[in-house]
């Protein structure tokens, strides 16, 4: 009884060590990066994982920290907000691409003021946002908005200090209308804000309080428009038309964007385009050009390959790439482990 | 038999002992290290990658025009919470190009034959034009 006992465990741990070194088990796509991806990656993860038997795995993390573990060789893919510059990518044999985009949206708690009724500009953003209108009756809103009776309750500009391409990319459409704001507080994702010194601590928070407070306005990521009903205003872009926020014009902008930028330093803040919106945020890829695991790295490109061929929507309100804006990104990651060019082997003496 | 050795070492580990006791009773009977000095250098770049992402660009090439310029007026580079908090980003086109300018004030070690180190308040001004390599510059603010 108890030799069987002894045999049937031996086996079991024999089966369990050949399952474990079995392919199946080894083959997986690790990505690391930013968590405003992290539901779409889970979700084509799991998509990828019903169709291959390839396991895929998220871990959120800091931005440095996301692309120093691709760069050693611990992750496949890293999603990051800010784009590296080419020389660095240069420096750490980085391929980088656009891959998602995130939708910012300007969110105001006004009562009586229906949704994307309200038109509002860079500069008169700006001056909500150092305090130079103080007041939602102002002559400068009222004039961008001569149909609407507008109250004459204070203005409460409440925004976040998160570290994120949102509330950077806000910062750099206040700017693009307000000379004073370029310089003085400047473009960032963590200002100490002209009124509201740090500001919030992340988007939840700031719009739990925008929920909260009357005469409120703040800058938002799209997602969070539906998840705490947030009532949205339309937006003036770079040919001084007003926007209404839709999936579509989002879509149709970030397409523009992919197609115009050249360069390292595009941002997608004032695109120019018929009926672009105005603020985007972009999640980056980057993944190494000389892989540390090939066989992970191929599989990510496969994942990549076949989400954005598939059509495979993003949650959380995103929007991707086609497959043919990566394509040729995705082809430099090197499927053997190639240094430089290839050796002449010497013939003859 | 040859004592020197053993009274050599003895008398380094007394003259130790009476070099520390003075600032471990100012201390409160704490030993002084420099490990709080490394954690906060560490917290303060924590605090730059956690708030101030924008900026790290800046940060990656000061260190490499430090690490690989004799002629840089610093050879090391430090940060402290209030990097981030001071740190200023600008963006303009110049001839087409888009040309970022980033700010931040931190401390640096003066390049300078001494046993000891003297760290300045530094302001760090990259300019980065698309296409090209960053470019840095180093100063002491007075």
């Amino acid at each position: 009884m108890v030799r069987r006992s002894v045999q049937n465990l031996i086996l079991g741990c024999c089966g369990l060590i050949l399952w474990l070194g079995s392919e199946a088990a080894l083959a997986n796509v690790e990505v690391i990066g930013t968590p405003v991806a992290s539901a779409t990656i889970r979700q084509w993860g799991n998509r990828f994982t019903s169709d291959t038997k390839i396991a895929v795995s998220y871990v959120e993390a800091l931005e440095e920290v996301a692309t120093s573990e691709l760069f050693v060789g611990v992750y496949d893919l890293a999603l990051v907000e800010h784009p590296l510059t080419a020389d660095r990518l240069r420096a750490r044999g980085l391929v980088q691409f656009p891959l998602l985009c995130v939708p910012v949206v300007v969110v105001v708690n006004l009562p009586g003021i229906p949704a994307n009724a309200l038109r509002l500009n860079a500069r008169v953003l700006a001056a909500m946002y150092t305090g130079e209108i103080l007041s939602w009756n102002d002559p400068g809103i009222a004039e961008l908005n001569p149909s609407l009776s507008l109250p004459a309750i204070p203005v409460v500009p409440i925004a976040q200090s998160d570290g994120s391409a949102v509330t950077l990319n806000f910062t750099r459409y206040l700017a693009s209308g307000s000379d004073s704001w370029r310089q003085k507080p400047g473009l960032g994702s963590g200002l100490i804000w002209p009124l509201g010194g740090k500001g919030e601590k992340d988007a939840e928070t700031a719009a739990k309080r925008l929920m909260a407070q009357e005469g409120s306005l703040g800058f938002q990521p799209w997602v969070n428009k539906t998840r705490f009903d947030l009532s949205t205003v339309r937006l003036q872009n770079g040919r001084g038309e007003f926007i209404t926020p839709t999936s579509g014009h989002f879509a149709g902008t970030f397409k523009t964007f992919l197609a115009k930028s050249n360069g390292d330093f595009s941002a997608p803040v004032n695109v120019d385009g018929a009926d672009a919106w105005p603020i985007l945020a972009v999640v980056y890829g980057q993944m190494k050009q000389i892989p540390e695991d090939v066989p992970d790295a191929q599989e990510t490109v496969q994942m990549l390959t076949q989400i954005l061929q598939a059509h495979v929507p993003p949650t959380d309100g995103l929007v991707s790439v086609g497959y043919e804006d990566v394509a040729q990104a995705l082809s430099q990651v090197q499927s053997e482990k190639r240094f430089g060019p290839p050796q002449r082997k010497k013939v003859g003496p | 038999m040859n004592r020197f050795p053993y009274v050599a070492s003895l008398g380094i580990f007394l003259s130790t002992l009476l070099s520390i006791y003075p600032q471990a009773s100012v201390a409160g009977g704490r030993v002084p290290t420099t490990y709080n000095q490394r954690y906060q250098a560490l917290f303060a770049e924590q605090e730059l990658f956690r708030k101030r992402p924008e900026l790290l660009g800046c940060v990656d090439a000061s260190r490499d025009y430090v690490q690989g310029s004799n002629a840089a007026i610093f050879n090391k580079l430090r940060f402290q919470p209030s990097s981030a908090q001071m740190g200023f980003v600008a963006e303009d086109l110049v001839g087409g190009k888009v040309t970022r300018t980033v700010r931040i004030q931190a401390e640096g070690r003066v390049r300078a034959y001494s046993f000891l180190e003297n760290w300045e308040t530094a302001e760090i001004n990259c300019t980065f034009v698309s296409g090209e390599s960053a470019r840095v510059h180093l100063s002491v603010i007075e």
